[in-house]
């Protein structure tokens, strides 16, 4: 037990500093200068060399990079060139819009897609299959920032139930939530369709086991058979999916927070893009990056918890 | 419930549904697209200002965009746009990551660990991510989607292309051959590649499906083809400056996307279906 968890321990530190490297070698060392990029190709040469000095790029790489390290353990990432604040702090600030916004949509798409799946499982081959089956497929084919335009096109500009977009704070928590119900019902449909696929095939995957010909033979009731046992050994791939579109979720947000304009850490990675602000991109795709890879590790540690079978192994 | 304990395998939306039901939505996608390149009902790129904003069947069978533009026309350009960087990106996927994963079944040890840690670190960067940090590197244009998209498809292909060669270098005739003293590389162009090809040929037309996705939400972001080029995203992209005045603008790409990635997804599952039963699961 202990063995297969410093074995995945190590391989997640690994990830993440192969990834900070990756992200590094292109931000700072590829496109030749930042101090150039930010200035612009008018930009005279004693400009450029004294913006470098200013931004520490007269330093060789690997100090570079060791204090870009060391600052993410100290939460100092650095100053914004465009906004002129620290990055750290800017990407806090815009957390407190997208994280609540990619739980929301989590919520939502676990609400619908779970029980959806195992309906559909549970009627297999029935007409809730059949609902459930072309719910999931239509669901993964649309552009989840389409859906959100559809939705303006509904619930604002129609029937005027939403505002169109905007973040009015979270001062006052109900007008801040009600501004990420469009957003997140338009992030949910697709990981909602995604679940429901996986639930279904993960409950008639197990369905298929002894034990459940065992809990039949002994006389369960049919309801018993499907959560206590059918569900719950089909609680792995499900987890598994569930983790991985947290992160998605993160990233889908770049599109949808662009869709209601709201100043969430996607549509900052946004518009630091279009000022070049290379310090905000590189510490936003770090940001990103390392969510999925954390995320991943957790979700490996909850197979140990959830799979006794799986402890063993190894 | 009784459905549960039986041998559940086939589900109701048959493979022979879903295949055909695939191949007409894709046949009709790609043949719009080819026909784009000798005819669409107007020129898809000229500017008819007196004709601005005008609603679907007034002009066109789609209406036309701020611009005057016939939106039927610029769907069927910008349908061959979509479908040739998503068909570029997912081979850039295929090629490099089918090499990878052949390698790492043949090779086993170091060389297969350090290939897996390799798909689950260029794994953390979604499409969208990465697709920004090129941006940034070299702007947009199709290089931007093409190579943010192929980057995104690489671990995919290491892991499907891995599973399936395992499979193969089970077999007997893969002992025999390696009895027969043929190398690693020998058995896996000729025993392990023509095996794994039709696994990897399903995977890749569902990726398509997945492409086309990521294409129209990354020009939607302007991050794709610059204009005039049309582009299914960028039209949704104008479209929200002009959401009240003018829903027709949005309504028609974003049906153009969701029915090309249903005809892929369909395929994908369909062909799965009938060639491969062993890993069908699809709802």
């Amino acid at each position: 037990m202990t063995g297969i968890f410093l074995r995945r321990l190590g391989s997640f530190v690994l990830t993440l500093l192969i990834a900070s490297l990756l992200i590094f070698a292109c931000m700072d060392l590829l496109p030749g200068n930042a101090a150039a990029i930010l200035l612009g190709t008018a930009a005279r040469p004693d400009t450029i060399a004294a913006l470098e000095q200013q931004l520490g790029l007269d330093q060789p790489a690997y100090i570079r990079y060791l204090s870009w390290v060391a600052g993410a353990f100290t939460g100092d990432l650095g100053n914004s060139a465009s906004y002129g604040v620290p990055v750290a702090g800017l990407i806090a600030e815009r957390l407190a819009v997208t994280l609540p916004l990619a739980a929301l949509a989590l919520l939502l798409a676990v609400a619908l897609g779970t029980p959806m799946g195992v309906w559909a499982a549970a009627r297999w081959r029935k007409a809730p299959d059949r609902i459930a089956s072309g719910f999931s497929q239509i669901g993964i084919a649309i552009p989840d920032f389409w859906f959100g335009l559809l939705l303006i096109l509904t619930f604002s500009t129609g029937l005027q139930w939403f505002s169109a977009g905007g973040f009015p704070g979270w001062q006052e928590p109900a007008s801040g939530l009600k501004a990420l119900v469009l957003p997140a019902v338009a992030l949910a449909l697709p990981q909602a369709a995604i679940l429901t696929r996986v639930t279904r095939s993960a409950v008639l995957d197990v369905a298929s086991e002894d034990f459940i010909r065992t809990a039949q033979a002994k006389g369960l009731t049919e309801s018993r058979i499907l959560w206590r046992h059918a569900v719950r050994n089909a609680l792995v791939p499900i987890i598994t999916i569930i983790g991985l579109q947290f992160s998605f979720l993160i990233a889908g947000a770049v599109l949808v927070e662009n869709v209601f304009n709201l100043p969430g850490i996607g549509r900052l990675a946004y518009q630091a893009l279009s000022q070049r602000d290379l310090v905000v991109i590189r510490n936003v795709a770090m940001f990103f990056a390392g969510l999925v890879i954390v995320v991943n590790f957790l979700v490996d540690l909850s197979y140990l918890w959830l799979d006794p079978r799986l402890r063993a192994r190894r | 419930m009784s459905a549960i304990v039986d041998k559940p395998r086939r589900s109701w939306f048959g493979p022979h549904v879903r295949l055909y039901l695939g191949m007409v939505i894709t046949a009709l996608v790609v043949g719009l697209a080819v026909l784009s390149l000798v005819w669409t009902p107007a020129p898809p790129t000229k500017m008819r200002i007196a004709m601005k904003l005008k609603p679907p069947l007034e002009s066109g069978l789609a209406g036309t965009d701020q611009f005057g533009r016939d939106i039927f026309s610029l769907l069927m350009t910008g349908a061959w746009n979509s479908l040739s960087i998503a068909l570029i990106s997912v081979l850039i996927g295929v090629t490099v990551g089918v090499a990878l994963g052949t390698m790492a079944a043949a090779k086993r040890g170091f060389i297969e660990e350090a290939i897996m840690r390799f798909a689950d670190v260029v794994f953390a960067f979604p499409a969208i991510i990465s697709a920004i940090m090129i941006a940034a590197l070299i702007g947009s244009g199709a290089l931007t989607p093409i190579l943010a998209i192929g980057l995104f498809n690489i671990p995919v292909f290491i892991r499907v292309s891995r599973a399936l060669a395992q499979r193969v270098w089970a077999n007997d005739f893969c002992l025999a051959a390696q009895a027969a003293g043929k190398g690693a590389f020998r058995i896996t162009t000729d025993h392990v590649l023509p095996n794994i090809a039709g696994g990897v040929a399903i995977q890749a037309t569902i990726q398509i499906g997945l492409a086309i996705l990521v294409e129209a939400g990354l020009s939607f972001l302007g991050l794709s083809l610059a204009p005039p080029s049309p582009s299914w995203g960028r039209m949704l992209g104008d479209a929200q400056t002009y959401l009240s005045q003018a829903p027709w603008m949005a309504i028609a790409p974003g049906i153009a996307v969701a029915v090309a990635v249903l005809g892929f997804n369909l395929l994908g599952d369909g062909l799965r279906d009938k060639f491969d039963p062993r890993t069908e699961g699809g709802a």
